[in-house]
């Protein structure tokens, strides 16, 4: 009674925190309820996770080309996962697939499947079902198609090919008198004259004609070794438990022209990926050999270019690459409704591949290859033909883009072209010795 | 509430002992009884606070050792086939020239960065403490690349060790030098990654060798002072033995992490091994041949490996930097 007016205070603040909070509330549960009102009309759709390993210009073209066939499948929800290319991605599909709980679908290499397939990492394909959606095996160039089958099985569908090219400045070849009417490049088929056009350039830049980033990087070394490699018309072939079958003195032309190559007036001897992109990007040279998914990166250099497949230096046309696919990473228990939208998005992809052009890489969809629109797109048809001499790194489980194997040959390569403390046979034993002690290995699988 | 109680008890028991000393035998007795009850008390009341240390170190720690053990004896991969193998792993590994050579760069690394880390801190602490001016400044300009995430670190480094665009090479270039291959170059990529790894690191070692110096007490030098010691003399003769310690520290501290390394290199050449190969440490190694090439039991074997060289090395390095008041004190 004597201090009436302080528990009243005391209440009244209360009395305003509790209104406070429960208006809080209140609002917070009307937005609840909002959520649920979308969320009933979300669980409607089917929601599927998908792995892919695309960043920089790629990954927002991918996005790009997701929503759209979130657009035309209304009763699709697409929840993407991005991560960096290379060892850790296929370290994190693998495990997500031994747990049994991976995503729904995903994109990896062609060269790779190889290593997968056979461990039980991947569920397979249903030819059937695919042509349910639309999708059959004359959708494909045959090269591509065929490298999807491990055993007879159809463990991946390939999005497009995605070829090691060669760029070049218009401006700098055309004074080097290296272009022919039509604005293509020529006089590269042969060792000489592939040399001799990288020794004009050199001229006309007053340093190197050509520019090839591959130390301390395994995947270049071997996208120009293996795919120089083929144009001899010799072939690799590796199986567990034998020796390698390789053309000893086609890998040692090869591994010499590149010497070759380096000698500091062709090319730099010691450059890495970012070199050569940063010496081609700023018109040092003429002429550099990249993945086609560079594209976007010297188009927005401003350099005057064009591109086209490997020249043909030893007589067979060959273009190395290799193919991303989608795949089924393996689930202990399969939702059927999400598989058949993994199947429905795969179909929506390929369907809307023409997009993916806009990045640089070559879309394994036949329909999409031959469309005028495409054929409009330079300098993508300037080296569509690569789809069709498509090269790939020989088939075992340890190899293939991103495989620790790549380092392993680039370690030989390089002590050949870089210091020169390998002659070009040395190297060559050198790589036939690793190849067989990997292949003396037992497959993990 | 248990620290409550065991609190309370103590206060309590002090007016009773008090009181109970002047009768001699029997308060001792029941002192030495109150005493050892209060340590089991104590001990108690503390396990609860000690569990989550002892389950987090068995879960993450001991269990895994263990278990990297077991599956260095088998034929495991990622996909898991795993048979038993016995010592066919070991035998493998030390047959392996691949495991050699990235030991091989692994120690050169160490050997490499420990030698500069300790110098330059050192040399950095006795500028700032000396007093240069603008101490605020040194201090944390020295210690702020400590802050950075590796990544980042390595980033800013490939930029500016680029051979072709690279601010280094520019600046080379300017005053009249030949371009250096900072990682392209087989004899210079390993010493690109140890001038990273320093201009990252230095920064703790200086402060450890900072506030050792600020610790050495005045009089020292006042005495030295009085003696007729000069600059170079008082170094040599007073502050230097008194850092003796802190060096020890922070070179095994140094000379452990070193062994370590990984980040630097897995990052600067992207999962790469540098050029010829010449960058890869051992650990790369071990992940590759677990996690790329899904060799989990030999992966695990080379660990073993790897394990028994960083204690042996650990070891060697504790006999070799022993004081001789340890000595005595171990006499």
């Amino acid at each position: 009674m004597s201090q009436p007016s302080i528990p009243s205070a005391h209440l009244s603040r209360r009395r305003f925190l509790t209104a406070a909070m429960l208006s809080g509330a209140a609002l917070a549960g009307t937005g609840l309820l909002g959520g649920c009102s979308s969320a009933v009309s979300a669980s409607d759709r089917t929601r599927i996770q998908l792995w892919h390993l695309f960043t920089g210009g790629d990954g927002g073209v991918f996005q790009a080309m997701m929503d759209t066939v979130g657009q035309q499948n209304p009763q699709l929800e697409i929840d993407p996962v991005v991560l960096t290319w290379g060892g850790p991605y296929y370290t994190k599909l693998a495990m997500s697939s031994v747990g049994g709980r991976s995503p729904d679908l995903a994109v990896m290499h062609a060269t790779r499947v190889i290593g997968y397939a056979p461990g039980g990492l991947l569920d397979t394909w249903d030819l059937d079902r695919l042509a349910d959606h639309g999708i059959t095996p004359e959708d494909f160039p045959e090269l591509l198609w065929d490298k999807c089958f491990v055993d007879g099985q159809l463990y991946a569908v390939p999005l497009d090919f995605h070829a090691f090219i060669l760029f070049f400045n218009t401006e700098l070849c055309d004074q080097a008198g290296l272009l022919a009417a039509d604005g293509t490049l020529t006089g590269l088929d042969s060792p000489g004259g592939f040399l001799d056009a990288g020794r004009r350039l050199a001229e006309v830049t007053g340093g190197q004609g050509m520019s090839f980033g591959y130390t301390g990087d395994g995947a270049q070394v071997s996208r120009m070794f293996w795919g120089l490699y083929a144009q001899t018309g010799a072939e690799c072939t590796l199986t567990p438990g034998q020796e390698a079958q390789i053309d000893r003195d086609a890998a040692i032309k090869v591994t010499s022209l590149i010497k070759d190559m380096l000698d500091g007036t062709v090319a730099e001897p010691d450059m890495d990926y970012g070199g050569a992109i940063a010496s081609f990007s700023t018109g040092r040279t003429g002429i550099t050999f990249m993945g086609n998914w560079e594209y976007q990166t010297f188009l927005n250099a401003g350099v005057p270019l064009d591109a086209m497949p490997m020249p043909n230096v030893f007589g067979t046309p060959a273009t190395f690459g290799d193919s991303h696919v989608f795949v089924l990473p393996h689930q202990t228990s399969v939702d059927e409704a999400r598989r058949d939208a993994a199947y429905e998005v795969v179909a929506g992809m390929l369907k809307n591949s023409l997009d993916w052009a806009a990045g640089g890489h070559t879309p394994a969809n036949v329909e999409v290859t031959s469309s005028s629109a495409y054929a409009e797109l330079v300098p993508q048809s300037h080296y569509a033909d690569a789809i069709g001499q498509a090269v790939f790194e020989p088939a075992a489980w340890f190899t293939g883009s991103g495989s620790d194997f790549q380092a392993r040959v680039a370690e030989v390569m390089q002590s050949c072209w870089l210091s020169g403390s390998l002659t070009p046979e040395q190297a060559v034993d050198g790589l036939i010795d690793r190849l067989d002690r990997m292949l003396a290995q037992n497959p993990p699988a | 509430m248990t620290v409550r109680t065991a609190v309370s008890t103590a206060a309590g028991t002090d007016p009773a002992t008090a009181s109970t000393t002047r009768t001699g035998h029997r308060a001792s007795a029941s002192r030495s009884a109150q005493d050892s009850s209060r340590a089991v008390r104590r001990l108690g009341s503390g396990m609860p606070f000690v569990i989550p240390f002892l389950v987090v170190a068995f879960l993450f720690l001991i269990a895994p050792i263990v278990y990297g053990l077991w599956l260095s004896f088998t034929e495991q991969s990622l996909m898991g086939n795993g048979g038993w193998v016995g010592p066919a792993n070991y035998a493998e590994a030390l047959g392996d020239p691949t495991m050699w050579s990235t030991l091989g760069h692994t120690l050169a690394f160490t050997l490499m960065s420990t030698i500069p880390l300790v110098l330059v801190a050192l040399i950095m602490a006795l500028l700032v403490y000396t007093g240069i001016p603008g101490q605020w400044f040194w201090r944390l300009s020295f210690f702020a690349p400590y802050l950075l995430p590796v990544a980042v670190v390595v980033q800013i480094w490939t930029w500016l060790f680029n051979s072709d665009v690279g601010f280094i090479n520019y600046w080379l270039g300017r005053l009249g030098l030949d371009r250096v291959g900072w990682l392209t170059d087989v004899d210079v990529a390993m010493w690109s990654m140890v001038i990273l790894t320093v201009w990252w690191t230095v920064g703790f070692n200086f402060l450890l060798y900072l506030s050792s110096l600020q610790a050495i007490p005045d009089l020292l030098y006042e005495a030295a002072e009085v003696d007729g010691a000069g600059f170079w003399r008082k170094l040599w003769s007073v502050t230097l033995p008194q850092l003796r310690s802190t060096t020890v520290l922070v070179a095994t501290l140094q000379v452990i992490a070193s062994l370590k390394i990984f980040d630097q290199m897995f990052i600067a050449f992207a999962g790469g091994s540098g050029p010829e190969g010449s960058t890869r440490p051992i650990l790369q190694y071990i992940y590759d041949t677990g996690f790329t090439n899904y060799r989990m039991g030999y992966a695990s074997a080379m660990s073993y490996i790897f394990f028994v060289v960083i204690i042996v090395i650990t070891v060697a390095f504790r006999f070799l930097t022993r004081s001789r008041k340890d000595a005595n004190n171990e006499r």
